[in-house]
């Protein structure tokens, strides 16, 4: 095995890990639009904060944390792949993560999501579910369904605004 | 709030859609960035739109194991710890269903044209007995009418390879299979491109689609195998299972509730049925650890334990078989379903190295703590598997029914300080016995420690526990209380009994009645 308990508090990181881990996600994809890059994104810095672990400092923000590193690594892959990627400047990077303590990856929020993808009606989740879960292009899903490609992404945006709309509603009538 | 929706800047509106769709070029991103650098409402707009779109990612998220994991063959997930013969050895036949065995029927009417092409069925027998022959014959005579297949009547596990002296299994007529009818026995079907389902009979259970299947009555166990497959939904008397990367199993044996197991991954369950006009949807996630009952009006309540061990798919009690009397025969704790949906489950005779050591997490297992391995005692003991999140809980008190006289261990945490329930009532053999982490994943399925897991005793040993016994002279229930620690460095004990042999150790208390019903706390 590759560390002893002793050395590495592992039952804390992953704890900590687990319960973050969607922020983590939100966080990344803010600059990362790729989905397969921002898996392995997510991943990587998992283990970088695996290792780094030692160095949290327990009570403190966990999460403002791990977005530091998370952060690091979404520089240094954009570094790496600026010129196959399209991509956000370090410039906005830092801009958007100085604020990122906004982006809200909560439980509450994440359950008035489930919520109202399960008020869609059903074609309109089905749509959600095909480009969501196969990660493939919006003109292949549309090829799979019949429909042009604009169609689907006019279907997805209206999709989207009414998601927003009912997530608000929702959590606003949660802090009632 | 006029701010939060796109009608305030229309053309912010697009490009972030380009973002979110995949379809941005340089030049939007750029044009973009110059107006989330000019806007802070920009930006609060950008990120929530953005924060939607990675929840709906992760709503929608295909697990993604380690790139190096080592590829499990698709039958190794289903088999339970300790129980191998019957699971494999699944003749892969093409388009034809090989049949070997008796206790089921295999349906050809009402096919639906577009239904899961079915690789293979083996049916495995009753794990039991080869003695419910009259079972079997009974179904087939019940069905035979409708199906043209020979049998064999010789229990897979009794016959020899090569045997001149039995039969070959029949092969049926190349034709799609969709309806599978079990008296009992099991088994198990692998679907192309999907995965595989262990049916447990009494069972009837359809394949609607590619993506869709049902299951009428009886226990089935779902592998999803395949990417391509995730979001499978299987139909139940009292609601909708869709897989979400996972392996989960289902019980509508009752037939006023079904239960829904998950053993890796996690589902979403959807109640459908019987639904007072304007109730919503309910929809419940489960992840691995989780056990739920749901009926009609779509309460739930948890799936307390069951048992695995000898049973391919899994049986909510314990039953003798011909061959063995278990040893534990159930468990429970007194947390309600609101506070917790995790179930334990029990594995007869599975204790061994590498043995699975929690429902909640993938890769524990238990070992002996160097090369010489765990203590004899230990091996083919029947176990139970709790979950390793309890193990800060100071409220837990789990009570575990022998079904005969027993020694009884708790396998605790070096790290805990030992409580009190635990020295009054057990003593400390002096044993000791390791666990192997392993990989960690969450409940997506996504590796979060990378640490390999070791095979065999002594590799890969990250914590120590102490071998604890009790002995029980009488069948009846033993109440075991929490590891009373705040430490989140530690684990959750486990618990193991034996039979009572001739021979064994005395009881610390054999005047006491604790063993026949009364908890030791």
């Amino acid at each position: 095995m590759t560390k002893s308990t002793e050395a590495m508090p592992q039952a804390g990181f992953v704890e900590a890990f687990l319960r973050h881990q969607r922020s983590i996600h939100a966080f990344i994809l803010q600059f990362v639009h790729d989905y397969n890059d921002a898996e392995d994104l997510l991943q990587r810095t998992g283990l970088v904060i695996w290792r780094k672990f030692d160095q949290y400092e327990p009570g403190t923000d966990f999460l403002a944390w791990a977005r530091q590193i998370a952060k690091f690594e979404v520089l240094s892959y954009l570094k790496a792949a600026s010129r196959s990627r399209v991509c956000f400047s370090t410039e906005t990077i830092e801009l958007l993560a100085d604020e990122s303590d906004e982006v809200d990856a909560s439980e509450s929020h994440h359950d008035a999501l489930r919520l109202c993808l399960e008020g869609l009606r059903s074609t309109d989740r089905e749509l959600v579910r095909r480009c969501y879960e196969a990660h493939g292009t919006i003109q292949q899903v549309a090829i799979e369904i019949g429909r042009s490609a604009d169609g689907v992404y006019h279907s997805l945006h209206r999709i989207r605004q009414a998601l927003l709309r009912c997530i608000d509603r929702r959590i606003t009538e949660a802090a009632r | 709030m006029k701010n939060e929706y796109p009608e305030y800047n229309p053309r912010l509106a697009e490009l972030i859609e380009l973002v979110v769709d995949g379809a941005a070029t340089n030049d939007s991103i750029r044009q973009l960035e110059t107006l989330l650098h000019d806007d802070p409402d920009a930006r609060r707009y950008y990120r929530r739109v953005m924060e939607l779109h990675a929840g709906l990612r992760w709503v929608h998220r295909v697990p993604r194991p380690a790139a190096d994991l080592p590829t499990q063959p698709p039958t190794a997930g289903i088999s339970a710890p300790g129980h191998a013969p019957g699971i494999h050895g699944v003749a892969d036949v093409g388009d034809a269903a090989s049949i070997e065995g008796t206790p089921g029927t295999v349906l050809s009417s009402a096919i639906p044209k577009d239904a899961a092409p079915v690789s293979s069925v083996t049916f495995l027998g009753s794990p039991s007995t080869s003695s419910n022959l009259g079972t079997r014959l009974l179904g087939f005579g019940l069905f035979a009418s409708a199906i043209a297949l020979a049998f064999f009547f010789a229990s897979p596990r009794d016959r020899k390879p090569n045997d001149a002296d039995a039969p070959p299994p029949a092969v049926a007529a190349a034709q799609p299979v969709t309806v599978f009818r079990l008296d009992s026995g099991t088994a198990e079907v692998a679907l192309a491109n999907t995965g595989l389902v262990v049916i447990q009979g009494p069972a009837e259970f359809e394949l609607l689609s590619p993506m869709r299947a049902r299951l009428i009555t009886g226990r089935i166990r779902v592998r999803i195998t395949e990417k391509s497959a995730r979001g499978f939904v299987v139909e139940t008397p009292n609601g909708e299972v869709t897989d979400l990367g996972t392996e989960f199993g289902l019980d509508a044996s009752s037939g006023k509730e079904t239960g829904v197991v998950v053993f890796e991954g996690a589902v979403d369950l959807r109640v459908t049925k019987k639904r007072t006009a304007g109730t919503p949807l309910h929809l419940e996630h489960l992840v691995q650890g989780d056990g739920v009952f749901v009926n009609d009006r779509g309460d739930l309540r948890r799936f307390m334990s069951f048992a695995a061990g000898d049973l391919p798919a899994f049986g909510k009690t314990s039953a003798p078989t011909d061959n063995y009397l278990p040893v534990i025969v159930g468990v429970r704790d007194n947390l309600r379903t609101s506070d917790t949906k995790r179930f334990y489950e029990i594995v007869h005779r599975g204790m061994r190295e590498d043995a699975r050591a929690y429902v909640d997490r993938q890769e524990h297992e238990w070992n002996g703590l160097d090369a010489r391995g765990m203590p004899a005692y230990l091996i083919g003991a029947d176990y139970i598997k709790p979950f390793n999140d309890d193990k800060l809980r100071r409220d837990v008190e789990i009570t575990v029914t022998l079904g005969r006289p027993a020694r009884l261990f708790v396998l605790f945490d070096v790290r805990v300080p030992v409580p009190a329930w635990l020295s009054k009532s057990f003593r400390n053999t002096g044993d000791k016995l390791g666990m192997d982490n392993g990989r960690i994943y969450d409940e997506q399925g996504v590796l979060v420690i990378d640490s390999r897991r070791g095979d065999g005793p002594g590799q890969g040993i990250e914590d120590t526990v102490c071998v604890w016994e009790r002995v029980v002279t009488e069948p009846g229930e033993i109440t075991l209380g929490a590891n009373e620690t705040e430490t989140r460095y530690s684990a959750m004990y486990g618990i193991v009994a034996a039979p009572l042999e001739s021979g064994a150790p005395q009881s610390i208390n054999p005047a006491s009645t604790e063993g026949r019903g009364t908890p030791v706390r």
